[in-house]
């Protein structure tokens, strides 16, 4: 009696060469990615790609080689992260994300900014009032460290100092990636501790906007209002926006753990949650330009004119980035 | 006669940690959940890579002239912290080095397109979750001028719970993941066997008269069913030093079973290999007609 070879090991033996070939063609992507691949493989790959999905459920039904079929089901799985993975360039999805993604969902969260920017300057005003009703009340607002020479112990010559001297020449590099990575840190915390129900952003806005009132109070008081704010608004527009936004983002967040609405919870976080996450990179590449603004400009241009000229222009710029329209919003 | 030895049938995987992911063509594909262990791994690894190229870094920035080296340090701090995660998992499809070396993979939850934003948010959120409390809960004082005690102890509670969320849910994501709507899955690097009802594969074709020796009646392959088979498939595969006695054990009682005439000599290898194939070949045939058998039970 001579052997037959069984039904399930023919279909291996004609199909075997062809799904030997995309798990060569898996293993380079996976190993250098998709990019690795030339031309004809990456055009390639779908097909084989779909063949072993096929052969994958004929071997289901006629196989009883369990060994075949798990290693059929790790094949396809494997090729299915390629062939359906994240193959963007990395240039395209920076340049769709700030000319369309970036823009649209600052405007499709306006409600939350309004209420980020009212929590934030709410407090400055009312740490504003507060302070030059009685400059006691400063360091409540303010802690030593953080004022160093700004405080209302300090003689108005010393505080124009604090606000035109270059601070060295040669640390601006430091002094700008010093301000870029704590103003990214605590605009990434403000986003992601939203989802404590959004209280710890809340309380990280209300902080913020007291120093910054308090402060403000102690220059005006002492009659350095025009140069304080010539000296905080051309990085502060952008710096203060980007942190509204980390804070819209968090709030949003906050509202999502809270009032999930239609949806399950975890099905609403993960739709919110990667909406919130594009406003909070998106002011982290915000902050990238306040530093350069804060850590260069401010402490080589000391015309007050200048400044000012610089907060407008910032301030324009970004009502013309987020309030236009682009014709397909995505 | 001695009881046949313990033979577990493949993997034994928790059934809990398997989720089935459906691509667009309509098959369903399982996947399983990563776990616990090799996340730890994984994140370990990354760490450690990442304390490397911090260490090279500071003594780069040591010999550059200072104007230089600052930035170099701060910026490198925040790419550590900030950009390697997404950038590698970006990528790699969803794979960081440490989990590479885990073998892990992050994944749509809904098994779509892993999208380059969900990879952001889900990294994002690493910080918050780990390393922020690590840093106050040992060295508080110096961040927070005066902290009480209870920052320590609070901070250890954060960390408790934030390690303990993955645990708990069901799909064991940790925040980030909940936020990305992504999970973490096992996916390793299989490898494809011969197949050992192909004697012409599994021996060369000089072996195909050879395997002719044994043949076997529908009535003998009437007795096991599909998990039999499965397990001894895993015997003659296996590469266990008890391998012989096992696969004489198996030889005896499978003989005895089937009432195989003759208790002359016979090679246990080859004789279950032969076995093998032709209860293969009857249990697949039944398949075609629709008609299953699982197990020797029916």
């Amino acid at each position: 009696m001579s052997v037959l070879r069984l039904r399930s090991a023919r279909f291996r033996a004609e199909r075997e060469k062809r799904w030997r070939e995309l798990d060569g063609l898996v293993r380079v992507a996976e190993r250098e990615g998709v990019r690795a691949l030339k031309p004809d493989q990456l055009a390639r790959l779908p097909a084989l790609y779909r063949a072993a999905l096929a052969s994958l459920s004929v071997a289901r039904a006629i196989a009883l080689d369990r060994q075949l079929v798990g290693w059929l089901e790790n094949l396809c799985q494997r090729a299915y992260f390629i062939v359906y993975g994240t193959r963007h360039l990395l240039g395209e999805t920076v340049g769709r994300f700030l000319l369309r993604t970036f823009p649209a969902t600052v405007r499709r969260l306006g409600r939350h900014l309004l209420l980020s920017v009212a929590f934030m300057f709410g407090a400055a005003v009312a740490a504003f009032v507060a302070t030059r009703a009685d400059p006691e009340r400063y360091f409540t607002f303010v802690d030593a460290e953080m004022a160093q020479a700004r405080s209302y112990d300090s003689s108005a010559e010393e505080l124009r100092e604090t606000l035109y001297s270059d601070g060295g020449k040669g640390f601006l590099a430091t002094f700008a990636s010093y301000l870029f990575a704590h103003n990214s840190r605590v605009t990434l915390l403000c986003f992601a501790l939203g989802f404590a129900f959004g209280v710890p952003t809340f309380l990280l806005l209300v902080m913020n906007g007291l120093v910054l009132g308090a402060m403000s109070a102690l220059f005006v008081d002492k009659g350095l209002g025009v140069d304080w704010f010539g000296w905080i608004l051309p990085h502060g527009v952008t710096e203060l926006f980007a942190i509204c936004l980390g804070g819209a983002a968090g709030l949003r967040l906050g509202q999502l753990v809270a009032f999930p609405g239609e949806g399950t919870r975890r099905e609403e976080l993960a739709r919110g949650g990667r909406e919130a996450g594009a406003l909070a990179v998106g002011a982290v590449a915000m902050l990238v330009l306040a530093a350069l603004i804060e850590g260069f400009f401010r402490q080589l241009v000391h015309s007050i004119e200048v400044r000012y000229g610089v907060a407008l222009l910032t301030a324009g710029a970004w009502a013309i980035y987020f309030g236009v329209r682009r014709e397909r919003s995505a | 006669m001695s009881a046949p030895p313990t033979l577990r049938v493949g993997t034994v995987e928790n059934p809990r940690s398997v989720r089935t992911l459906l691509t667009p063509e309509g098959i369903a594909l399982p996947v399983t959940l990563a776990g616990a262990g090799d996340r730890l791994l994984a994140i370990f690894v990354d760490a450690l890579l990442i304390a490397a190229v911090l260490l090279v870094l500071v003594v780069v920035a040591i010999f550059l002239p200072s104007k230089l080296g600052a930035p170099v340090v701060i910026l490198g701090i925040f790419a550590c912290g900030f950009v390697y995660f997404p950038w590698a998992e970006l990528r790699w499809q969803g794979r960081t080095i440490g989990k590479r070396v885990a073998q892990l993979r992050v994944i749509d939850r809904a098994g779509g397109r892993l999208t380059a934003r969900a990879i952001v948010v889900r990294n994002l959120t690493r910080e918050v979750e780990m390393l922020l409390p690590l840093v106050v809960a040992f060295s508080g004082d110096r961040l927070i001028e005066d902290a009480p005690g209870w920052v320590g102890v609070a901070s250890f509670a954060w960390i408790v719970v934030m390690g303990a969320i993955p645990l708990l849910n069901k799909d064991r994501q940790r925040i980030g993941d909940l936020l990305a709507g992504t999970v973490v899955v096992h996916s390793p690097k299989a490898a494809l066997l011969v197949d050992l009802s192909d004697v012409a594969q599994r021996d060369g074709p000089s072996a195909v008269a050879a395997a002719a020796e044994y043949s076997f009646s529908a009535e003998q392959l009437g007795h096991y069913g599909e998990y039999e088979l499965e397990v001894l498939a895993d015997v003659l595969r296996s590469d266990r030093s008890d391998r012989r006695q096992a696969l004489g054990a198996i030889c005896e009682q499978v003989r005895k079973k089937i009432g195989w005439p003759g208790d002359q000599g016979v090679d246990p290898h080859r004789f279950l290999l032969a076995f093998y194939a032709a209860q293969r070949a009857h249990l697949e045939q039944r398949l075609l007609f629709g008609k299953r058998k699982r197990s020797k039970r029916g």
